[in-house]
């Protein structure tokens, strides 16, 4: 009978705060879809008057363009999380491992980059100067690959893992690439999901990288495209002696559309990862 | 002798190295070339010359920010949000992880979902989503307040209210995160821990305390510490946009970040904007390495370095 | 077991050599000048800093050297196909006028600033670059030596240009005597006030101003009683449209000169330019601020002023909405009378009320300019192409239109109906290229002869004894930092009428007298001093 009540508890809290977080989203929806007539004469409602969708039509009006961006995003995205899933979790094993001499070394070594940055400018020299990576899309893969935030988080999800597993399997005649690959892989599986999952979404989200290092339309991922589109919005209006603002557009739902389409493919890729982030995966391997 | 030993430990386990190795590539490209750029924060700019061969100026660029009357507040109100930032997220996180541990699947997926999607959302649009609800004529607390007879609030000129509405939205948007993290540590718990404390008669409560949350002491550590590193930083979008840069909020929300923004503006020396992102740096850099120090005592595990 | 080690190995190995060189590529030391070539005796030219850079002559190489020109605009609306075709067009025309191609660089103007700073603090070769004083700052700039010294470069390579603006405005680029930035013809004069919608002024008995200079002037007072008036009939409707503030950037209502923006303590009256005050010290200052405070209270401006200015979303559809009654925009001249009818959809063109006279001043004219790169390679041909841009009509519409029937039709000699469906459609900002007044218009968008209009517009303004001074603030940094960052929090609660100015302006006043805005106030006397001496 206790736990049946807590149980209870626990589900109607969880879904308290399921509730409430996803209220301000639900505006956000709302907001993309209400006409701007209405937003202003009626406020802010849950309910919309009227629905209309002008503002993702105003924004999609360049359908070629949006499915490129779509396409550079996926690429990106993909090759990006692929790669920055197995290089951080390379640097973050050689961290976890303590017995390892230069394991005192790499962890300086890492926090130290966390700390300090070098700033703007000198990071857009070394990129476009040193390296030569402007514009091109090697540029958008690269800067965002091993961030050494990332690096702590998939060691500290490593150390989970108990060292008598390593010790017994170098016991057993393992070679360090054997165990890494045949035992550490397959337990941090949850750890290479989460890191994986925010790898992920820091590639899709990104517009900045973008914005410092591509010229090329070409080349533009999609939310530096929505940025583009909806910034020079605000501007234009902020300035309009200047410009000649001639065209009638929706503004707060517009804005509002651009956030709904960068999070809409990231609704279809949670459930993806979900599958690694369930109870079901245990160790089962501690031998007696 | 101690070199042989070093050496003799490399050379067994130099696969660590290689697996190691890209990543330090690319820290070291991305991460570390860039920071030749802290020159920048003591010289005199001149774009004739290119930025690296202008010529040294010493400290100069540090004094604008310390001779600031206002480098008090920014400072203080830069610490005070970011340590309730730290202490909120880290609790909220931790008992939602925990709670999400207990339940069953399908509520899990839903809840993760929707927990996780803030933090997608960007600073512009979720400052619409909060004028929604904190607007003087259309918002949804002044219109409730309204409907019950009170006078509205004009929370946008009110800066004491902003300790609490700052706190709300950050937790709303990283909570999805954090818990998303602490959870996963959380599976990897051995259950027959759990199983070895029912035969031993505890209770759930205590399963808790022992157990869960002394697994996740180290995790906590971890990002508590990498927090305080970062504490003189702010999220510049955060306190720029959900605030509408309006000035009467600045003795609450007046951060470092911001406030350097609209002095540069003006100025747009980049010598001085490197001098505080140094000085924020080291700052952070000092505390860390401390409380890095007091962590080994508490957990070794957690402990950055 | 060691077969299967060595293949892991040799895996490893060669992901991390891919890496490695992915990573290395090409690098070497970052390039800290100028390249250098062969110097050619008929092109070769001497800037005022102490590198000497050579140029190309393009025959020579049978390759014709491209150039590139930043400007702001909207990317959004070309596309890579879109923009080649239009790229062939005008290369090929400039093969035959002057033997270069372009290459322009469009960036929205939310990112123009960021990207532009980041190009010249990385020392890169471009060639031309709009900058002005609203964004891409051009006297921070020039002062870095960012810029090219012009001064040997113009009479040779820009004739049609030097000899149509007007010598002040080139004043106006000036700083210790080189010129850094080829001015563009636009409406340069300024002067404060609102446009009122025709039916509610003729409602109202409201005559309105011309737009002559002084002429018809209301004060703020009298515009005060007109709200009164209004909100008697319409207590509901607020009349005052909330664009902005009025001491924004320029502030001729009061008859201020800003030397250095208006966050900065330091102005002089135009009735006596040899006078530095702190603006912020004034009566005028203080009575406006009273006078928005009291506006608030009765309802003539937007109860959360304060904050309500920096939503511009809001501000777009509260324009749209029928009750909307008044347009105010940066200066009240004729072509922003057409633009405020487009904006607010009124059927017919507002009525001026002006509020201050019309003044030429240097920050009239920076607010368009166009400078050339320190590190470009040439100078002399990115002269010429701007003073091309300048003096023919074909080739700077081309450049803003695109390509007729294609992207655009044109309705009459200088009317034009954008083609918003294909693929290059009026990207670029018409103010930002050289000569505006030989630009077409767009349909619907303004009068087809604004840009004449515009034209005498200018022509009657009183030009300040103070043109061509920009003020030099490398000694005074830390205090003009500083005290811009105290203005810039009292801005919005001042002058929007948040705050009781009687309690509030002291409060400002003696933070930025502790920021050192004294010391502000005698550096810029001390260079008034010695620019009116000369």
């Amino acid at each position: 009978m206790n736990i049946k009540i807590s149980k209870i508890i626990l589900y109607l809290i969880l879904g308290l705060i399921t509730i409430a977080w996803i209220v301000p989203i639900l505006f956000i929806f709302v907001l993309s879809v209400s006409s701007g007539e209405s937003i202003s004469q009626y406020g802010y409602t849950l309910f919309p008057r009227e629905i209309t969708f002008d503002a993702y039509t105003y924004i999609i009006k360049n359908p070629a363009q949006i499915i490129n961006s779509y396409k550079i995003s996926i690429i990106v995205t993909l090759l990006g999380t692929f790669l920055g899933v197995l290089c951080t979790t390379g640097l973050a094993y050689a961290m976890s491992r303590k017995d390892f001499v230069a394991n005192k070394v790499l962890n300086l070594f890492v926090t130290f980059a966390l700390l300090f940055h070098g700033g703007l400018i000198p990071t857009y020299i070394v990129v476009t100067q040193w390296l030569h990576l402007g514009n091109t899309l090697w540029v958008l893969i690269l800067t965002l690959l091993v961030s050494p935030w990332n690096v702590f988080l998939m060691r500290s999800f490593i150390s989970g893992i108990p060292t008598e597993l390593l010790e017994a399997s170098f016991i057993d005649g393992a070679t360090e690439f054997q165990t890494y690959f045949r035992i550490v892989m397959p337990l941090a599986k949850p750890g290479l999901a989460s890191v994986g999952l925010l790898i992920m979404f820091g590639y899709w989200n990104d517009w900045y990288q973008g914005m410092l290092y591509i010229d090329d339309m070409k080349l533009t991922p999609l939310p530096l495209l929505l940025y583009k589109i909806i910034s020079n919005i605000q501007y234009v209006l902020q300035n309009s002696q200047y410009i000649n603002a001639a065209n009638n557009f929706p503004t707060i739902g517009a804005r509002m559309a651009t956030c709904v389409i960068a999070i809409a493919p990231m609704l279809l890729a949670f459930p993806f990862f979900q599958k690694y982030l369930a109870k079901g995966l245990t160790l089962g391997s501690v031998k007696g | 002798m101690k070199k042989n030993k070093v050496l003799k430990d490399l050379r067994r386990k130099y696969p660590l190295l290689i697996l190691a190795l890209p990543g330090v590539l690319l820290i070291l490209a991305f991460n570390y070339l860039p920071l030749t750029g802290l020159v920048i924060a003591f010289k005199n700019v001149d774009y004739s010359k290119g930025i690296f061969a202008s010529d040294w100026v010493g400290f100069k660029n540090f004094e604008f920010f310390f001779k600031s009357f206002d480098a008090f507040r920014i400072t203080r109100n830069t610490l005070v949000l970011n340590l309730l930032f730290i202490v909120f997220s880290t609790v909220i996180s931790v008992t939602i992880a925990i709670m999400l541990y207990y339940v069953g699947k399908n509520m899990l997926k839903v809840t993760q979902t929707v927990l996780f999607l803030p933090y997608l959302v960007s600073w512009i649009v979720t400052s619409y989503a909060l004028e929604a609800f904190i607007d003087s004529r259309n918002g949804v607390i002044n219109q409730s307040l309204s409907a019950i007879g009170a006078d509205s609030v004009n929370f946008y000129y009110q800066p004491n209210y902003w300790y609490v509405i700052l706190v709300i939205c950050y937790v709303w948007k990283v909570a999805g995160y954090y818990s998303i993290l602490y959870y996963t540590r959380l599976l990897s718990i051995d259950p027959t821990l759990y199983e070895a404390a029912d035969i031993d008669g505890a209770t759930t409560w205590q399963k808790i305390r022992y157990i869960t949350i002394y697994m996740l002491r180290p995790m906590i550590v971890m990002l508590v510490l990498l927090g305080i590193g970062n504490i003189f930083y702010s999220d510049f979008g955060m306190f720029y946009f959900l605030t509408r840069d309006n000035g009467m909020l600045y003795p609450v929300t007046d951060v470092i970040d911001t406030y350097i923004y609209r002095a540069l503006r003006t100025i747009n020396n980049p010598g001085m904007g490197a001098a505080v992102g140094l000085v924020q740096s080291v700052l952070g850099f000092i505390l860390v390495v401390s409380a890095n120090a007091i962590s080994k005592k508490i957990d070794e595990e957690g402990s950055l370095f | 077991m060691k077969g299967k080690l060595k293949r892991a190995l040799s895996a490893a190995l060669v992901i991390t050599l891919l890496g490695s060189t992915l990573l290395t590529g090409c690098g070497g030391s970052p390039t800290a000048g100028n390249t250098s070539s062969e110097t050619s005796a008929s092109d070769s030219s001497a800037a005022d800093s102490s590198e000497a850079v050579e140029v190309k002559t393009p025959a020579d190489d049978g390759v014709y050297p491209t150039l590139t020109w930043y400007m702001p605009g909207d990317p959004t609306v070309i596309t890579s196909e879109g923009y080649e075709a239009v790229s062939k067009v005008l290369n090929d025309y400039l093969e035959e006028k002057i033997g270069c191609h372009l290459e322009l660089k469009i960036y929205a103007f939310s990112e123009y600033d960021q990207k532009c700073s980041t190009v010249i603090s990385a020392g890169e070769h471009y060639d031309l670059m709009f900058t002005c004083d609203w964004i891409n700052n051009f006297s921070t700039n020039a002062g870095s030596n960012a810029y090219l010294s012009l001064n040997d470069l113009l009479a040779a390579n820009a004739p049609e240009a030097m000899a149509d603006i007007p010598e002040y405005m080139w004043q106006a680029t000036t700083i210790n005597g080189n010129i850094y930035a080829m001015p563009a013809l636009q409406v340069y004069a300024k002067n404060d006030g609102v446009f009122m919608r025709k039916d509610i002024a003729e409602e109202f008995g409201v005559k309105g101003s011309s737009y002559d200079n002084g002429v018809d002037k209301y004060t703020l007072e009298e515009l005060g009683d007109i709200y009164a008036q209004i909100k008697v009939k319409y207590p509901d409707v607020i009349p005052d449209d909330c664009g902005g503030v009025f001491w924004t950037y320029l502030d001729e209502a009061n008859d201020f000169n800003y030397l250095s923006g208006f966050d900065v303590p330091g102005v002089v009256r135009f009735t006596d330019e040899g006078t530095v005050i702190n603006q912020f010290k004034s009566d005028e200052f203080m009575n406006y601020c009273k006078t928005v405070y009291d506006w608030v209270k009765r309802g003539y401006l937007q109860p959360d002023f304060a904050s309500y200015v920096t939503q511009t979303d809001q501000l777009a559809l509260d324009r749209m909405s029928p009750d909307h009654m008044t347009y105010r925009a940066g200066f009240t001249a004729p072509n922003v009378a057409a633009m405020a009818k487009t904006i607010c959809g009124w059927e017919e063109e507002p009525v001026p009320i002006i509020l201050s006279d019309k003044y030429a001043v240097t920050s009239g004219v920076t607010q368009s300019l166009t400078a050339i790169g320190i590190n470009s390679d040439y100078p002399d041909l990115a002269v010429k192409l701007y003073n091309l841009a300048y003096s023919d009509e074909w080739f700077v519409n081309t450049m803003i239109y695109g390509i007729e029937d294609v992207n655009y039709t044109k309705n009459s000699d200088t009317e034009v109906t954008v083609n918003k469906e294909s693929n290059y459609a009026a990207p670029l900002a018409t103010f930002a290229i050289a000569n505006q007044f030989i630009t077409w218009v767009q349909q619907g968008a303004s009068e087809p002869d604004q840009w004449e209009k515009a034209k005498a517009f200018c022509e009657d303004a009183t030009p300040s004894e103070l043109f061509g001074y920009i003020f030099d603030s490398s000694s005074v940094q830390n205090e003009v930092a500083n005290c811009a960052a105290i203005y810039t929090e009292y801005r919005y609660p001042l002058l929007c009428g948040a705050v009781d100015p009687e309690t509030t302006i002291p409060q400002m006043l003696d933070r930025m007298e502790k920021a050192g805005a004294d010391k502000i106030i005698e550096e810029m006397q001390k260079q008034i001093d010695e620019f009116l001496g000369k």
